[in-house]
Formats: C-alpha cells, sequence, structure tokens
C-alpha cells in the first residue's frame, strides 16, 4: 500500500498549512536531485511535490481529503499517474520513458507510460516541461513570427557495457506541446538512437531537430539527452573510472593466484597480489571508460569465506585456527 | 483543468546518430540560452557570478562549453527549488562539487 500524501510529507492528517510548508521545504533540501545523495531521490522528490501541490492548495486538499475519507467512491486516486483524467502537470520529473535493452529492439507499449514508478527494464526522466518546473512550454504559441522551437531534456540509464561497445537504443518518448491551434497536446514517439561509446556518466548527447516543434515554420528545437548508468551491487562508475567488485577466495587472496574475470573490458586474466585483504583495489590502466584518456577499472576484491558446513571443512578452519598465531583484533 | 490528447506520432524506422556534448562542443549566449531554456539575461548573470566560464571578452564573442548545460541547468533548478540569489547558487555549486569529490576520495582511500 502507497503512502497517502500526508503520510508522505510525515505529517498527520490535520496539520496546518505552515506545517505542510515547513515539511516540503525540509524534505526538498533532503531529496532534492541536485543536491541529495539518497539513491530514490528523483522518485521520493516526485512523491513529495505530488503531496505538496494537492496539499498546500485548499481546494484540492479538501477534494483529496474527501477521497480519503470516501476510499471507494473513486475509481482511481490523485497517485494513480498517467491514469486517464490525472492532471499530466502532476507528473513533475518524470515525462519521460525509454524502454527496452541493448538491441533488442523491444517494443514500446502505452502501459509502460503507466507504470512510472516500475522497477527493471529502462528508465528515462524528461525534466522541466509544465508548470513551475518548466521553462515555459508553449508559452509563445499565440505570437505570429517564427522562432525555433524549445529544446528539451530528458535523462536515460543504461547498462555499463554501453560505455564500452556504444549500443542502438530505443527510446520512447512523450512531448508534450501547443498545436497551432493552442491546444494541448501529448505527442508519443520512438526513436532509436545510436549512443556512442566513451560517454562519461552525466554527459549529453544532443539529436539535432526532436525537441519541440518550431512555430510559424520556425527550425525545431533540439533533445539533450543525458547518460547515466546503471550501477550495480557489482559495478559503480565514477567519471571515467569503472570500480568492479571481485569475489575471491581466502587462498586466492593470501596465496595470490592468477584469475580469470569477466570485466566489462573484455576477459581478463589478472594476478591476486600475496596477502590480499577485502576491499584492495586493483587498478587496471585505461581498462575504464573508453576516450582518449581513458579512464581506469578499479578491482575491488572480496574476501569470501566457505562455509563450514562439512565435518571436512571444520577441520579445515580447526586446522588454521590450531596454527595460525593470529589475531585480527589485536590492535583494538 | 485543460484537457489533453495523446497523439502518436509515427516516425521512419531510422537510427538517429547523436552528436556528444562535451567541451569541445561550443555555444554562443544565444544558442547556450536556448539550450538552458533561459534568457539572455539569465545567462549573463551566470556569467556575471562565474557559475559558467566562458571564452571571449563580449556577449557576442561568448563561446560557452558543452558540459555547461547541465551546470546551468542545475544551477536554475537550485534557484528555483531554494529560492536562491545567483550568489548562493554559485557558492551552494561550488560546495556540491566539493562534496562530491570528497566522497570520491573516500571511497578511494577506503578501498
Amino acid at each position: 500500500m502507497s503512502q497517502n500524501y500526508y503520510e508522505v510529507l510525515g505529517l498527520a492528517r490535520g496539520a496546518t498549512t505552515d506545517e505542510i510548508k515547513k515539511s516540503y521545504r525540509k524534505l526538498v533540501r533532503k531529496y532534492h536531485p541536485d543536491v541529495s545523495k539518497e539513491p530514490d531521490a528523483q522518485e521520493k522528490m516526485q512523491q513529495i511535490n505530488l503531496a505538496y501541490e494537492t496539499l498546500s492548495d485548499d481546494s484540492k486538499r479538501a477534494e483529496y481529503d474527501h477521497q480519503l475519507d470516501n476510499p471507494y467512491a473513486h475509481q482511481q486516486g490523485y497517485g494513480q499517474q498517467g491514469q486517464p483524467g490525472a492532471d499530466p502537470f502532476g507528473q513533475q520529473y518524470r515525462y519521460y520513458r525509454g524502454h527496452g535493452h541493448e538491441d533488442d529492439g523491444q517494443a514500446f507499449n502505452a502501459e509502460d507510460f503507466r507504470q512510472q514508478f516500475g522497477g527493471g527494464g529502462f528508465s528515462g526522466n524528461f525534466e522541466d516541461l509544465f508548470g513551475r518546473f518548466g521553462a515555459g512550454f508553449g508559452a509563445k504559441g499565440q505570437q505570429q513570427s517564427s522562432f525555433r522551437g524549445q529544446d528539451q531534456h530528458a535523462s536515460i540509464s543504461v547498462d555499463v557495457n554501453v560505455a564500452y561497445e556504444g549500443a542502438t537504443q530505443q527510446l520512447a518518448l512523450e512531448v508534450p506541446v501547443m498545436t497551432a491551434q493552442g491546444a494541448y497536446e501529448i505527442q508519443r514517439k520512438t526513436l532509436q538512437v545510436k549512443i556512442p561509446k566513451g560517454m562519461k556518466p552525466g554527459q549529453q548527447i544532443r539529436l539535432g531537430g526532436q525537441g519541440q516543434p518550431g512555430v510559424n515554420g520556425g527550425p525545431n528545437g533540439d533533445l539533450y539527452i543525458e547518460i547515466q548508468y546503471r550501477d550495480s551491487e557489482q559495478l559503480r562508475v565514477d567519471g571515467s573510472d569503472v570500480y568492479l567488485t571481485v569475489p575471491v577466495t581466502p587462498w586466492e587472496a593470501a596465496l595470490g593466484e592468477q584469475i580469470q574475470l569477466k570485466t566489462p573490458a573484455g576477459e581478463l586474466g589478472v594476478k591476486i597480489p600475496v596477502n590480499s585483504q577485502s576491499g584492495k583495489q586493483l587498478r587496471l590502466k585505461g581498462k575504464g571508460i573508453p576516450a582518449s584518456e581513458p579512464g581506469n577499472l578499479y578491482l575491488v576484491l572480496k574476501v569470501v569465506l566457505p562455509e563450514a558446513s562439512t565435518e571436512q571443512a571444520k577441520a579445515l578452519y580447526a586446522q588454521m585456527a590450531q596454527d595460525m598465531a593470529f589475531n585480527p583484533r589485536a590492535g583494538l | 483543468m485543460a484537457q489533453f490528447i495523446i497523439r502518436d506520432i509515427a516516425l521512419p524506422d531510422e537510427v538517429f546518430e547523436a552528436q556528444v556534448v562535451d567541451a569541445d562542443t561550443l555555444f554562443s549566449l544565444a544558442d547556450f540560452a536556448h539550450a538552458c531554456g533561459q534568457s539572455h539575461d539569465w545567462v549573463l548573470q551566470l556569467v556575471e557570478h562565474s557559475i559558467v566560464l566562458v571564452q571571449g571578452t563580449q556577449p557576442e564573442q561568448w563561446q560557452f562549453a558543452g558540459q555547461d548545460v547541465q551546470r546551468a541547468r542545475r544551477a536554475f533548478r537550485l534557484q528555483r527549488d531554494f529560492d536562491a540569489s545567483f550568489s548562493a547558487v554559485a557558492l551552494m555549486l561550488e560546495l556540491l562539487d566539493e562534496v562530491q569529490d570528497l566522497r570520491r576520495q573516500l571511497v578511494f582511500y577506503r578501498g
């Protein structure tokens, strides 16, 4: 069960306007995507904005309270974005969703737009298009002179392999436009985009002419797409450097053995130095994100103990305990 | 409440080549302002407060580096969402850069 708007803002039902404002400001400081270190900041911020937009407006709040009190009277609540009748202006941070994986040409379907918070797959954000989060979309639509359509910005998360090999990605875009008749319209289109290799996280690519349509014969704006890489527990990208966690056995770490390893830079043979502790980083120079000045690939060793699940394993550990004078807590 | 029409646009089945926006991608003042979705005056303030650096002496000769589009947009969001002045935004960005740098060093030295 998702949180209601009061819970999102950490408030009780009877909260005053002042309390709502204070709580909102505090949460913005914590979750603003430009300052937050929280991994889910963007989604949190979106929920916080939605909650605040409703609760800070007396009439919207009254309607929302009524819905809370009569949960079965409405088929769809305020929080169901993308559903018919929902407020598209409410979707502050996510106007855009890419879909599909590398080269698999997976078809986009309308359902994906409705699963704004759906996990998995490939997701992106179309920021700053409407309202106070926008740079004034379509506001000049009534003028007679021709001018260039607005540039638009989106971001996508792709697999780290794209940094090494490049890829063609299928991107589904929802572009809000104002038509010549002055009506609002959301245009849905799917683009095949070639993402070059060697992009650093946060770097942008530009697609000429794929932004907002020009007005009165003016040229279209451009579409800027920020590339981010999906981190996993094993893999993290920092600038041009890539960090890969590599599980090793105690004997590989202690005795220093050569291991074969699949990395984003290809399959590599790596010599583990003798007496490597868990957390030790091995730098493979130039094996990070490829560029004229390529980054480094860091292997972060993680020593994994085999379980003492058999009599023989227990005996081996007991033997070590007996024969090795070792106290890791000697310094405490 | 305005009504919205959702229209599906069919595009030719072509693969779009993307251009990488980096330090070598230079923008004039007009193009930079357009890419940021802001006015010239707003961009002038960014330069005035050294939030972005430019090459060239006169505004009509200025050249902005591609990666500063994101910095400028970030500045705009901070200004808007925290009701911050340009000076405060400049300070926030410097501190955020420093925090990011320190976090990076922390990861390195912890390893």
